[in-house]
């Protein structure tokens, strides 16, 4: 659970939208457009059902026109292009006049427990727009511009979980198996963003041009994903939710040790590994961002995936375990192309890894131990938080920072310690300095009493309880806490958006400063249309298509 | 004629209602106590019909007033403590009394405790169902302040949730005392002899374990029925947590 390798993890095969889009394909489900009443600018209300196992959803988008300078991918923003909510059931009039008073609004609005998904998104203008024009000429678009951003729209929110007023997860669990996994209702709604951007676009170039518009190809829609912008957010749920982090990244790891122990690299195996390497480094080489340490770790990742995939080819005949694969790229290569190589490894054994698909749920419960020693509780934290223990809290900037939330929406920042307003409200986000106040008062009450139970220690000391039930509570789950001292100067939250974010799956991480990132969805995914068609799972590591015009050499 | 005001309900589900309560405790305890188990014990009164926002509503102007004030262990026997809870909520001091009498089986069972000066004695409900799948059986007994109804909480043999029974107190009922008694046993059997004798009592309300879990479906599925004058005042002592916005404070979050 160190910081920086959390940090580097790449989305895999048992990630969120991966197993959605797979649990979709094979299952049959269908996504029909039921209303799609846009006026010739593209305003207006669409519906798409869904049915699933015999269970009707109903996606329901409110587009909008929202005025250039108030745009912005900010949690705090309250306009947007467009917005939406899941919910289950059909909607009729009735349903959608009740949401379309409530959904447009957002954070501002209600919405009740039939609903499991809301959620905004506003428009990559110049991608948008180059599409409808491009189709509306009755040309595809050029796919260089659309690969610099890969996407036609980008979620600034995705709300689940019973917010105001939605169905509680336990809800969703118990009550829809369709969406009974981590985040998947908040997934499919985001897959339904980009279905609906599309759609849009498509209709809005046949206003256009009624005679002359042509549909966006199939191969690009593909291509095209749902981009994301991620802020500080995500850090504190990875704190707040130790027990579920730990199995995610249990089962990351059963899926890697499964890869190591039961299989073995065929030539039909070493084939694919080879296919998927290549695949890797042209999805790396087309990444475009800004982040300039960003692109230098990818363009050592390319090169050092060159060099691997050249290792490989050299020592294919004499290969005898991946082990020796694993123990040659961990030391010779930087942690991302470890992390590159152990998701391809468990990419290419799909037969190892579909029991653990339905593993990924876990109640976050901490229980307090009352009977356990309090010399017990000692000895779980001198082994289990050596790390906490480690930092020195009065060395400089070992508090440097504190963690907060606005008062607009809530939204999470940091603050400099002694110099921005807000620590007396800190939100408990620093576990290891909580560990080590809790751990000198634990030594301090030894010192006093050394046969006292955990329940007189909290007598005396309350404000400890709360963090004696996380450090009993996850004595058994290694991977629970993140190994870092999150109150430090120059902690690092991008790391952690990027971990939370490899788990639902999304790719092209695009920093924009160390507390937010861009990223994009379901690039290169299945659309609607291919559902029901004979599926590869192949999606992964997305590429510029080859689509049959250029085929042909038109220019583009 | 003066129209009576009729109040306005709103849906609100488990978790919303946790998370606030959660910022609302954060608010109150100043870091000094444990506010996740605060707020989990609001919303499992609520949810399970025992009006625990109400409950909550009746001490919260006390809780804002007041300090942290330590529990205290006035005097303690080899099978007995009492506890001063110095006039706090139990919605505080719950978890913390169970936690001790638990652990004090170790040394002799069954253990007894008797809280003095505690408000919200309901809120051991949701303590003890937290510890019913421990091997230890729990029985808990409090008069209501008005005195004429008497109230009995025990451990599930089930394992899932407890049993809770009222009863209607005569004016000369021996059950006089106001302080709340919990005892716990290593030993489910014992629970039969440890409970108080309500043979002559009238039982004005029985939940058993089974209608507990009906209750708490019937919440998840549609949500949690609360007036919203309560539920917004809830909010604006939750929101003391937020921190004021600033042009500075705006770059915190990242652009």
């Amino acid at each position: 659970m160190n910081l920086e390798r959390l940090g580097r993890f790449y989305p895999y095969r048992l990630s969120f939208m991966r197993m959605l889009v797979r649990r979709m394909m094979t299952a049959n489900w269908k996504i029909e457009q039921t209303i799609f009443d846009l006026d010739d600018d593209g305003y207006g209300e669409a519906v798409y059902e869904l049915t699933a196992s015999g269970a009707k959803f109903s996606f329901v988008i409110f587009s909008n026109y929202l005025d250039p300078s108030r745009r912005s991918d900010r949690v705090i923003a309250d306009e947007w292009d467009m917005t939406a909510v899941f919910c289950a059931g059909t909607v009729d009039k009735a349903r959608i006049k009740a949401l379309k008073s409530n959904v447009p609004l957002q954070e501002r609005g209600r919405i009740d427990a039939a609903c499991l998904v809301l959620t905004r998104a506003n428009k990559s203008v110049r991608n948008f727009e180059h599409v409808v024009e491009s189709l509306a000429a009755g040309e595809q678009p050029s796919l260089s511009k659309l690969a610099s951003v890969g996407y036609l729209y980008r979620t600034t929110a995705v709300y689940g979980s019973g917010k105001f007023g939605m169905a509680d997860w336990d809800k969703v669990r118990t009550h829809y198996p369709q969406f009974a996994r981590p985040f998947s209702a908040e997934m499919f709604a985001c897959y339904m963003i980009r279905q609906f951007s599309f759609d849009q676009a498509e209709y809005l170039a046949v206003r256009r041009a009624p005679d002359n518009a042509v549909p966006l190809d199939n191969a690009i829609k593909r291509y095209m994903g749902i981009g994301n912008a991620t802020g500080l957010g995500m850090a504190p749920y990875l704190v707040n939710h130790p027990l579920l982090i730990d199995r995610w990244i249990e089962v990351r790891e059963i899926a890697l040790a499964r890869v190591l122990s039961l299989s073995q690299p065929t030539k039909k195996k070493l084939a694919r590994l080879s296919a998927l390497m290549q695949k890797a480094i042209q999805h790396l080489k087309e990444i475009a961002t800004d982040n300039q340490a960003q692109n230098k770790i990818n363009a050592t990742t390319m090169q050092e995936a060159v060099g691997l995939h050249r290792w490989l080819k050299e020592m294919q005949a004499s290969l005898a375990t991946w082990g020796q694969f694993v123990d040659f790229f961990n030391c010779s290569t930087s942690i991302e192309t470890q992390e590159l190589m152990n998701t391809l490894l468990v990419e290419i054994h799909p037969e190892h890894l579909e029991d653990l698909e339905d593993l990924m749920c876990v109640a976050e419960r901490y229980d307090l131990d009352p009977t356990m020693s309090a010399k017990q509780l000692r000895e779980i934290i001198e082994s289990n938080y050596a790390w906490a223990l480690a930092f020195d809290f009065n060395s400089a900037g070992a508090e440097g920072v504190f963690w907060y939330r606005s008062e607009e929406k809530m939204e999470p920042r940091l603050g400099v310690r002694d110099t921005d307003t807000g620590a007396d409200r800190e939100m408990m986000v620093g576990i290891a300095r909580s560990v080590r106040l809790c751990y000198d008062a634990l030594c301090a009450a030894l010192v006093k009493s050394n046969n006292a139970s955990v329940a007189e220690f909290i007598i005396e000391h309350p404000q400890h309880r709360q963090i004696v039930r996380r450090v009993q509570t996850l004595a058994e789950s290694p991977y629970g806490d993140i190994r870092a001292n999150l109150l430090d100067a120059d902690v690092q939250p991008i790391h952690l958006l990027r971990c939370k974010l490899s788990f639902f799956g999304v790719s092209k991480f695009d920093p924009r400063s160390r507390f937010w990132v861009r990223n994009t969805m379901f690039q290169g995914a299945p659309v609607v249309s291919d559902i029901g068609k004979a599926f590869e799972d192949d999606w992964c590591f997305p590429t510029v298509p080859v689509i049959e015009a250029e085929k042909k050499g038109c220019p583009h | 004629m003066k129209l009576k005001k009729r109040a306005v309900h709103i849906n609100v589900s488990l978790n919303e209602l946790t998370s606030v309560l959660k910022r609302l405790f954060e608010h109150l305890s100043d870091v000094n106590y444990d506010y996740g188990a605060g707020a989990d014990a609001v919303v499992w009164l609520e949810v399970h019909g025992f009006a625990g926002i109400s409950s909550l509503e009746s001490v919260i102007e006390g809780l804002l007033a007041k300090s942290h004030v330590p529990t205290e262990i006035v005097s303690g026997e080899a099978d007995n403590f009492e506890i001063n809870a110095g006039g706090q909520t139990l919605f505080a001091i719950a978890p913390v009394a169970i936690d001790l009498g638990i652990s004090m089986l170790s040394r002799s069972s069954p253990f007894r405790i008797s809280i003095e000066n505690a408000t919200n004695p309901l809120a051991l409900i949701p303590g003890i169902h937290r510890v019913c799948s421990l091997s230890a059986s729990i029985v808990a007994w409090w008069r209501d302040t008005e005195g004429s109804i008497f109230h009995v909480v025990q451990s599930g043999a089930s394992g899932e949730y407890p049993q809770y029974q009222r009863f209607k107190l005569d004016g000369d009922s021996t059950h006089a005392r106001a302080h709340v008694t919990v005892v716990c046993s290593s030993e489910a059997e014992d629970l039969g002899e440890l409970l108080p004798d309500t043979a002559s009592l009238e039982c004005i309300e029985s939940v058993t374990a089974s209608e507990f879990i009906e209750r708490h479906a019937q919440v998840l599925a549609a949500g949690i029925e609360i007036d919203a004058s309560s539920f917004n005042s809830l909010c604006e002592i939750a929101d003391q947590v937020l921190v004021e916005s600033t042009d500075t404070s705006r770059s915190g979050a990242g652009e």
